[in-house]
């Protein structure tokens, strides 16, 4: 029964007294240096072939807005990529040494990581801290089994789910989710699916056969396709190449809409919940291929500049005392045939 | 009044800035209601023309930032006990044959926050007008009625972060030097509105307690010549519409 | 729990209201206490929350000439400087001026209080309140609130009938006649200068050079004391400000810049 695992790192040191100590101290009235927190939104959602990650960009130790331009999106190996929410040192923490592990693992086996894995290497370490580690991630990546999503909390459970968010905005952006979610992307996956169908039933693709149909005629106005892009699917030579050209297409759509949709709920975080704001950064996790597009949106532009700008004088500051010491420089020589390689 | 719990205080955040002038006086306040990180509202007036119902024409405003309901219970304390003494029972102007001047009713301010000492009103307050000579005139109070007059203030959660701007800015020879050195801020109205919307900008980059997106803030400027109300807000509804602020 | 509240009856007369339309405001005013079990806890924590305005160096000694009288004029809320330009030496007549330690608020309302009663007793007896009298009127206002969180510790200087007078009454009750007194949280550093340099036979410039000093000292090693350092001196014909100096100017007045040479030095880079 008491199997070693070789491959967590040792035992923890973690002592419960001193979270026992601290609330005491608290009690007390003497408080504990602040840690930098990142009230954050971050968000996750499953579309046609991959994963989108959406995060904000706005790290605060209490009310002070500490950094306005952070990153809350983490790697942890090619093909996964986690949010995190909380404190930001924890969620840094404990994402790089998963992508480690990760890395060992793949090193290993020689294969791509799977997100399950990065998952359960997760919350067995937050478990075994007890929530003292306070980390709350929306973990996303697309391995052979296909694209995963799940939520991870700071004491260790998860959730497995199409659409997810977490962080102090995360009911703001559940919002944007819960209403548009279905409609935004299914229907739209539908239709492609409809459009792909008849035209496979075309059969003898001309460039007639795309114009007459009603379906793509529905498609086309609905989904905004350019006359461009109809003369160009038209034009195709073959069948074959026509349809990839328009599965390609398709993705494109359902990949542009999911986008749109994680800024959406990202921009409700920003602008609902105090501790989200400036930027917009998104992570597309696609069968070999990632894409992360960093501060994809620009809400919060500088309102207003002085027109007159700040100009200080010389002499503001007094000198007091000058001392230049320059420093000479001294060539020196090294035989250095042991260096060489 | 009995309490039914321990604590009674929330802070709603917010920032009040105000500038005095030679003969102009700006004072200005996001519109921002919030707690923890929820917003309760973008599109609260943290200032107060005391008596704006019957006597708009007043020469002072009060702008307070820190827990709503005692903001608005002070203001209807003051503005009550100026209605009362001027339109009501004419004591103030049967004795003095005019209208409550700016410095007297910050004397008024001061005594009505020091009366709840022991249950403090929970704000900070600025109160910007012009002074019997006509100057632009800016009082900065603490929460239990410590008072003094400035060339200008901030206060709230933003406070901590302007002011040092402000004192880079303006800052004059203190009045209490002696012998006794000039001490007029240099600004003129338009460069002091210009600085206001400055600091405001600057401030919403890094207090998550003031207004990020959209901008709102009065301004309330007063002139010699136009303390008639429809001018204030003329003048901060100019403001409002400002399309690069909005 | 009963207040004395007399210290706030307001003076003006009252119109008569038949209907009484406002019996709140026209009510003499009094302290709202607040309506939960623990005070003290309470207004621990209100205290904490509002951080009202304190922090000081005041210092005041007796001499042949009269009495000296002097602050600095920092106020900070926590650890942030509210202002630089408070007037901490309050003149309540023209004949006795008042020091300001502790809260701000309790400090500027009381002494507003006794400035008022002072006048009351002047235009009642026809002649000026005694120090001795001022002192006690106040000590025994704050007696009244004794325990319940004020936060005063002032001197009250002037002269009168008797000559030069100076006491130091605090919030706990406190009512002392001395020579020599500094309070405030940079009150040792204050006394260290003072108690050094003090002789009874001073001349005027002197005492408030003395004074100065001991306030810039206090300034230099107390974080809560800063601003400018104003001397008052209080005379058989009232008291007047001698001077009011930035301490940050006083620094280098007191240790000035020797305008160095600029310093040229050869060095060798040490070799790495």
């Amino acid at each position: 029964m008491a199997k070693a695992r070789v491959d967590l790192p040792p035992k923890g040191g973690f002592s419960f007294d001193l979270c026992r100590r601290n609330e005491m101290l608290t009690k007390k009235g003497i408080q504990l240096p602040g840690f930098r927190k990142t009230g954050t939104t971050i968000v996750g959602l499953i579309f046609e072939d991959g994963v989108i990650l959406g995060a904000d960009t706005r790290a605060t130790e209490g009310p002070i807005v500490a950094d306005k331009n952070c990153e809350k999106i983490h790697y942890m190996a090619p093909n996964i990529y986690c949010c995190g929410a909380g404190t930001a040192a924890d969620t840094e923490a404990v994402t790089d040494m998963v992508s480690s592990q990760l890395q060992l693992h793949r090193y290993a086996t020689r294969r791509e990581s799977r997100v399950i894995t990065a998952l359960t290497l997760l919350k067995s370490h937050l478990f075994s801290y007890q929530g003292h580690v306070s980390a709350a991630l929306v973990l996303g990546g697309v391995d052979v089994t296909g694209p995963h999503l799940h939520t991870v909390y700071p004491h260790g459970s998860t959730d497995t789910l199409p659409f997810a968010t977490m962080g102090s905005g995360s009911l703001a952006a559940m919002a944007v989710f819960e209403s548009k979610y279905k409609e935004g992307l299914t229907n739209c996956r539908d239709k492609c699916r409809r459009l792909e169908a008849e035209l496979q039933l075309a059969g003898n693709c001309t460039s007639a056969a795309v114009r007459r149909s009603p379906v793509a005629e529905e498609g086309s106005r609905e989904m905004v396709v350019s006359r461009r892009k109809r003369r160009e699917i038209a034009s195709c030579s073959s069948r074959l190449h026509l349809l990839r050209e328009f599965g390609e297409w398709i993705r494109e759509l359902a990949r542009e809409d999911g986008i749109q949709l994680v800024g959406e709920a990202i921009c409700s975080g920003i602008f609902n919940d105090l501790g989200s704001g400036s930027n917009v950064d998104v992570c597309v996790i696609t069968k070999g291929k990632t894409d992360y597009l960093r501060n994809h949106q620009l809400p919060n532009p500088r309102t207003y500049i002085s027109s007159r700008g700040y100009s200080f004088d010389r002499g503001y500051t007094e000198v007091l005392s000058t001392k230049i010491t320059p420093l000479k420089l001294k060539a020196e020589v090294v035989e250095n045939d042991a260096m060489e390689e | 009044m009995a309490l039914r719990g321990d604590w009674v205080y929330e802070n709603n955040g917010g920032t009040c800035v105000a500038i005095a002038g030679l003969d102009y006086c700006v004072v200005a306040a996001d519109t921002r209601l919030s707690v923890g990180y929820s917003i309760y509202t973008r599109d609260y007036s943290k200032i107060c023309n005391l008596c704006d119902l019957l006597f708009p024409a007043d020469k002072c405003v009060l702008a307070s930032s820190g827990f709503q309901g005692d903001m608005k219970a002070l203001q209807k304390n003051l503005a009550a006990k100026h209605l009362v003494s001027v339109h009501l029972l004419h004591i103030y102007q049967h004795q003095h044959n005019k209208q409550m001047s700016c410095p007297a009713m910050a004397r008024l301010l001061s005594n009505t926050l020091y009366y709840k000492r022991f249950f403090p009103y929970y704000t900070f307050n600025i109160l910007g007008g012009l002074d019997n000579e006509g100057k632009g005139c800016v009082y900065t109070y603490d929460a239990v009625g410590s008072y003094e007059r400035v060339g200008y203030s901030c206060q709230g959660t933003g406070g901590a972060l302007i002011m040092p701007v402000l004192d880079n800015q303006l800052k004059s020879p203190s009045p209490l030097l002696l012998p006794a050195r000039d001490a007029v801020t240099p600004l003129s109205e338009s460069e002091a509105v210009d600085l206001v919307k400055d600091v405001f900008a600057s401030a919403t980059e890094r207090d998550i307690y003031t207004v990020r997106f959209p901008i709102f803030f009065q301004l309330l400027a007063f002139c010699e010549s136009d303390i008639f109300p429809t001018q204030q807000h003329a003048y901060s509804s100019r403001v409002l519409n400002d399309p690069i602020l909005k | 729990m009963k207040l004395d509240a007399s210290g706030l009856q307001s003076f003006a007369p009252h119109r008569a209201d038949p209907d009484n339309l406002y019996p709140d405001l026209s009510a003499p005013p009094s302290f709202d206490l607040p309506g939960c079990p623990d005070f003290d806890g309470f207004q621990k924590k209100a205290i904490q929350t509002v951080k009202p305005a304190k922090g000081t160096t005041t210092l005041a000694f007796i001499f042949n000439e009269g009495v000296i009288v002097a602050a600095d004029s920092r106020a900070s809320m926590g650890g942030y400087i509210s202002s630089q330009t408070v007037k901490k030496i309050i003149e309540i007549n023209p004949y006795m001026i008042g020091t300001m330690a502790g809260a701000a608020a309790d400090c500027q309302f009381w002494h507003r209080n006794l400035g008022i009663k002072c006048r009351l007793h002047e235009l009642a007896n026809k002649r000026r309140i005694s120090v001795t009298g001022a002192s006690k009127l106040l000590a025994n206002i704050l007696y009244s609130y004794r325990g319940m969180g004020l936060s005063v510790g002032t001197m009250i200087a002037g002269w009168d009938e008797t000559g030069p007078a100076l006491y130091y009454v605090d919030s706990e009750g406190g009512r002392l006649k001395g020579k020599r007194f500094s309070v405030g949280s940079g009150s040792p550093y204050a006394y260290g200068v003072l108690d050094s340099g003090y002789r009874s036979d001073l001349s005027i410039e002197e005492a408030a050079e003395l004074a100065r000093r001991a306030i810039y000292h206090a300034t230099f090693r107390d974080g809560a004391s800063g601003g400018v350092a104003s001397v008052y001196h209080v005379g058989p014909n009232g008291w007047k400000k001698l001077s009011g100096d930035d301490v940050g100017e006083l620094h280098y007045k007191y240790y000035p810049v020797v305008p160095a040479i600029v310093e040229h030095e050869m060095a060798d880079a040490p070799p790495a």
